[in-house]
């Protein structure tokens, strides 16, 4: 029996005459927008601003904040929650950052529920089609390993994550840090998600990624990107720099190309429709990561009134710190085209490899390079990572021979 | 009764005669309770399953289930454990239903909550310490 | 398994033979791949170390990937925005709430914000410092699931301010708060408790003790005090925020599992526990039975059975008892927070209404059936309190021309206020029923108030970690009404309060008339 013991107001006459009776006739208050005192981005406080500004109850020495006072309680040591000394670049007012796709917490989860549908209709009908059928045999060890290994790279990125949202100084900064992570989170699982799907529809193609773990901590293929995420999520502790060097080097140059250049356009050589199409959704969350990365470090912080100069300075060298290993990474990536089998000069052939090096680097020059007035030399950069390319760099690792099916 | 209820044992009392027992010193520290408490927020899905699962067999396997209406939320506690098998709530409603989808309205639990493919399982036991959770 | 026949394709002989067959992934089989997306790496090291050792093969109970996540989020989202948007704004619901009641929503939905913000860090914290990938990935779920909250509540507040009778205080208590009296305990206990300290500590802190504990009376039964006070609102919201706390104990649950198995949760998982237990009892048993009690105009049960319920029979004996075949012993501030849970919310009242003019709500005193109530709950209550709300009615505590200042009353009478260092709680010895124990250090030539030996231990441990002002030490000297101008604490026509000492819509007090009394902010401590 449901025992029964509450009196609602809504559904008691009594209590509806009398609450009528000390309401107000009129409102006490025009002034009915939340947070109306909220500098707004555009002409009127969107709704984003409104439930996100200041939020934070910060100290009152973090930049742009509204609070009085110091922190109540703070770590071991004396650091407060929020603190300036977590990242070396410096803001004035840390709470002007607006997300440029405005996305608090409904926006941003019904776009990501609606490509999880989207990503459903699609295993069904690709399935249902049997689109597997025209994936050739040559390509499945590579999908089971290479594609396995992508997983462990935004697995690390998504990890390196934790830190700086933790540590980020403002509500607008931290919501927008939070999203991006869950979003890489999202990349690692759905890469898993298509190697799950295709185990149900290939025999003896199994989900596990024993295989992509190994060649992902062995084999020299990876080893220079293996190495910066580990540097990124173990040994990095300014928040401003493991997102700059996640999304604006990272992401921007080794990510890029593996999803777009090697992925989303060897794949299809092979017969394989449904990796490019899984990876549409990492591409697209890196595309919202870079809409915020430029916004924050370029308007924000790369043009700040009072530390501009400051702040490119130090950009500036986190990118000398990090461009030379993730060049590194994607140098050693590119040897993987010599392991393509029977791969045309068209699709595996050094001038096509060289093209999708220089549009990812151009790409990068010109949204990430330029925001901070860092000299870029394009086709330098370009012809260092195709010396991965050479012969005599080009190797197969013992690992990846151990587990390629391929003739 | 089994004095489950919101308002029984201490909590029947009243004034002075609660705020003595509630203080006594034999109430100083803390007593293992093996009950289970959950939350659920009122809604349609959440009609079928008080109705039809934890006061149907979940009450004939368990008769000490209390559940209590509390204006926006039912209040439901047993002794040991809880078990809905969601699928079978799915069935009952002719439409697609899975776990997570009941987990849009279990607002509360007080003992060791999980779930296993599409049954969601509330227990007294501590899972992952004196048995492995799967 | 049987091969299909190549079909003159290049296809695979390897093909299962149910290729099309339509076939999807559900979420717990990919989930069951976590553990294995992490590698061994040297440099694998935590950014916030924990002096606990917490283990690698912790597991996630609720088994959830990012998309499953979402789609279940989106249709909480869907159907809450739903309810608000188009339901409850048809049924002008806002205008439905009783008043009293419509202002303690003014502080609920506020400092709870405060506590959903706060713990986005704190949950990031423990993403970090957890070793098990299914621990990190129930760590990020309640990251998201904070933000969820964070705007939920902002929500409320954004709500009532466009729909409701009184915008004022909905609309700009993020800035008003800031010099409020009430805000700097919520910001210790909800705030830089989740995330300014061991993560393990801070776990105890945000999940084990605020989420299982204390977020039952003030998420859930908040809800059934709001239906019974005309707010359907409210419900709406709150019970949804609860579905994410629900796995957020999960967690905490799990923090416990990960460590308890190490030699050195011996050593400090009860003292640790102790803390926290204390550290959130400390302001959520006055200030919730202060806002149930004294802010509606029908009531539901009183406070300490409702923590009786969920705090002692449920939480305590359920979770801590269930664990102490593991070593958890009972907290020994369990005893304090028993004899504060009949009375420091009278004590906390008491003052609250004393320093009206600093809040971003309105207040009106106790009236006869509010006494009655009391009196019979809390035999006693009447003569520690009730008669003190009768003599400041008397002497003009409602008439803006009375020049009456309620605290101005307590220390010419010499009921002199303090606040609690460590807590942020504010109170007063002579006044307190609940447990109270004036204690002043001093310290490199600061003076410090104490009420009770677990906060002064915790200062005397790691002074370096509380070297907040309270708002009295920092406000010393001001005249109030610059501190109410400078908070922000004036309604639209720049000079009616926002703060007000009744609920009538005439005979409003406005900046001028706390002006004329001239009373500039003492400093207790120079008192000795």
């Amino acid at each position: 029996m449901k025992q029964g013991q509450s009196i609602r107001a809504a559904f008691e006459p009594e209590r509806i005459m009398e609450i009528r009776k000390v309401s107000p006739a009129e409102p006490l208050e025009k002034q009915r927008t939340m947070s109306y005192y909220v500098v707004p981005e555009g002409k009127r406080l969107t709704e984003y601003e409104q439930l996100t500004a200041y939020a934070q109850q910060s100290a009152d020495y973090a930049g742009g904040g509204i609070e009085v006072g110091e922190y109540q309680q703070k770590h071991a040591g004396g650091r407060g929650a929020y603190a300036n000394e977590t990242t070396e670049v410096i803001n004035r007012d840390w709470f002007k950052f607006r997300d440029p796709d405005r996305r608090w917490f409904y926006p941003a989860v019904k776009a990501k529920a609606e490509d999880g549908r989207t990503a459903d209709r699609f295993m069904k009908a690709a399935s249902s089609e049997g689109l597997v059928r025209l994936i050739e045999r040559d390509w499945i060890g590579f999908l089971d390993v290479d594609f396995g290994a992508l997983t462990f790279y935004e697995y690390g990125l998504f990890n390196a994550h934790s830190s700086a949202t933790k540590d980020s100084i403002s509500d607008f900064v931290k919501t927008w840090v939070a999203l991006t992570a869950f979003d890489k989170n999202d990349a690692a699982q759905m890469v898993q998600t298509e190697r799950v799907f295709l185990s149900k529809q290939i025999e003896n193609f199994d989900a596990d990624l024993v295989r992509a773990k190994e060649v992902w901590t062995k084999s020299p293929i990876y080893a220079g990107i293996r190495e910066a995420v580990e540097r990124l999520w173990g040994d990095t502790y300014d928040w401003g720099e493991i997102l700059w060097a996640s999304h604006a080097i990272i992401d921007a140059i080794y990510g890029q190309f593996v999803r777009r250049e090697f992925f989303q356009r060897i794949a299809p050589a092979y017969g394989d429709n449904i990796t490019p199409w899984f990876l549409s959704q990492a591409s697209g969350y890196a595309q919202t990561a870079k809409g915020g990365v430029r916004r924050l470090f370029g308007d924000n912080l790369a043009n700040d009134p009072d530390f501009g100069l400051h702040n490119r300075a130090v950009i500036r060298a986190w990118t000398d710190k990090w461009l030379p290993v993730t060049l590194a990474g994607l140098r050693g990536f590119v040897g993987i085209y010599a392991q393509l089998p029977n791969a045309s000069e068209k699709v595996a052939g050094r001038s096509v490899v060289e093209e999708g090096v220089e549009r990812v680097m151009q790409d990068w020059a010109t949204d990430f390079a330029h925001l901070i007035g860092y000299e870029a030399d394009v086709a330098g950069l370009v012809a260092e990572v195709m010396s991965g390319m050479d012969p005599a760099l080009a190797y197969r690792s013992d690992a990846t021979k151990s587990i390629q099916p391929i003739s | 009764m089994s004095g489950r209820g919101s308002s029984e044992g201490l909590n029947s009392k009243n004034g002075q005669a609660f705020i003595d027992e509630f203080l006594d010193e034999k109430n100083m520290t803390v007593k293992e309770s093996r009950d289970v408490v959950l939350v659920l927020m009122k809604s349609e899905e959440m009609e079928v399953v008080v109705d039809d699962i934890i006061l149907g067999e979940q009450k004939k396997s368990n008769p000490s289930i209390v559940v209590e209406d509390h204006a926006s939320y039912y209040w439901i506690k047993a002794d040991g454990q809880i078990v809905i098998d969601v699928d079978i709530v799915a069935d009952i409603m002719g439409r697609s239903y899975n776990v997570y989808d009941f987990l849009v309205n279990v607002s509360s639990t007080v003992g060791r909550a999980f779930i296993t493919g599409n049954v969601f399982t509330l227990t007294t036991e501590l899972v992952g310490l004196d048995e492995a959770l799967v | 398994m049987q091969s299909v026949k190549p079909s003159g394709h290049s296809i695979m002989e390897n093909t299962k033979r149910a290729v099309r067959a339509p076939t999807s992934v559900e979420a717990q089989e990919v989930h069951r791949y976590l553990m294995d997306f992490k590698w061994e790496f040297e440099k694998n090291r935590t950014k916030y170390g924990t002096k606990y050792e917490m283990a690698n093969l912790t597991k996630e109970q609720f088994k959830l990937t990012a998309k499953e996540y979402a789609r279940m989020e989106a249709i909480k989202e869907e159907r809450q925005f739903g309810t608000l948007l188009d339901g409850l704004d048809r049924l002008d619901a806002a205008n439905r709430v009783h008043p009293r009641w419509a202002e303690a929503m003014k502080v609920f939905a506020n400092f709870l914000e405060c506590g959903e913000y706060n713990a986005i860090a704190g949950s990031a914290l423990l993403w970090d410092s957890a070793q098990s990938p299914e621990q990190k990935n129930g760590y990020l779920a309640q990251v998201i699931d904070e933000i969820r909250h964070s705007n939920q509540t902002a929500y409320v507040n954004h709500y009532f301010s466009k729909h409701g009778s009184d915008a004022a205080g909905h609309n700009n208590p993020r800035q008003l708060r800031s010099v409020g009296p009430a805000f700097r305990g919520i910001k210790r206990a909800f705030g830089d408790g989740f995330n300014a300290g061991d993560p393990v500590e801070c776990s105890i802190n945000l999940q084990l003790v605020a989420e299982a504990c204390y977020t039952n009376p003030l998420i859930v039964a908040l809800t059934e005090w709001a239906a019974t006070n005309g707010d359907e609102i409210t419900p709406t919201v709150f019970t949804s925020i609860q579905t994410d706390e629900m796995r957020h104990m999960a967690n905490g649950y799990q923090t416990i599992v990960s460590v308890i198995n190490d030699p050195k949760a011996k050593l400090h998982l009860n003292t640790d526990l102790n803390n926290a237990f204390w550290t959130q009892t400390k302001y959520f048993t006055p200030i919730l039975g202060y806002l149930f009690e004294y802010f509606s105009r029908y009531k539901v049960e009183p406070w300490y059975k409702t923590w009786n319920r969920w705090v002692y029979e449920d939480w305590a004996g359920i979770w801590l008892g269930r664990l102490a075949k593991y070593g958890v012993t009972s907290p020994p501030s369990l005893r304090e927070a028993k004899q504060d849970a009949v009375w420091s919310h009278h004590d906390v009242a008491i003052l609250a209404y004393a320093l009206w003019p600093l809040h971003h709500w309105r207040h009106e005193l106790p009236d006869e059936v509010d006494m009655a109530w009391f009196e019979e709950n809390y035999p006693g209550w009447y003569d520690r309190y009730g008669r003190i709300y009768d003599e400041w009615r008397k002497l003009g505590f409602e008439d803006p021309k009375s020049g009456f200042l309620p605290s101005a009353w307590l220390i010419e009478n010499g009921y002199i206020p303090y606040v609690d260092h460590v807590s942020g709680v504010p109170f007063c010895p002579k006044l307190a029923k609940g447990a109270c124990d004036l204690r002043i250090l001093e310290r490199n030539g600061r003076r410090y108030a104490f009420s009770d030996t677990y906060g002064e231990q915790q200062f005397l441990l790691e002074p370096e970690r509380y070297e907040a002002q309270d708002f009295l030490t920092q406000f010393e000297g001001w005249e109030l009404s610059e501190v109410i101008r400078a908070g922000g604490g004036l309604r639209s026509d720049g000079k009616t309060m926002i703060a007000q000492p009744h609920l009538r819509s005439d005979n409003m007090w406005t900046i001028d008339d706390i002006q004329r009394i001239g009373m500039k902010i003492p400093n207790p401590l120079k008192m000795h």
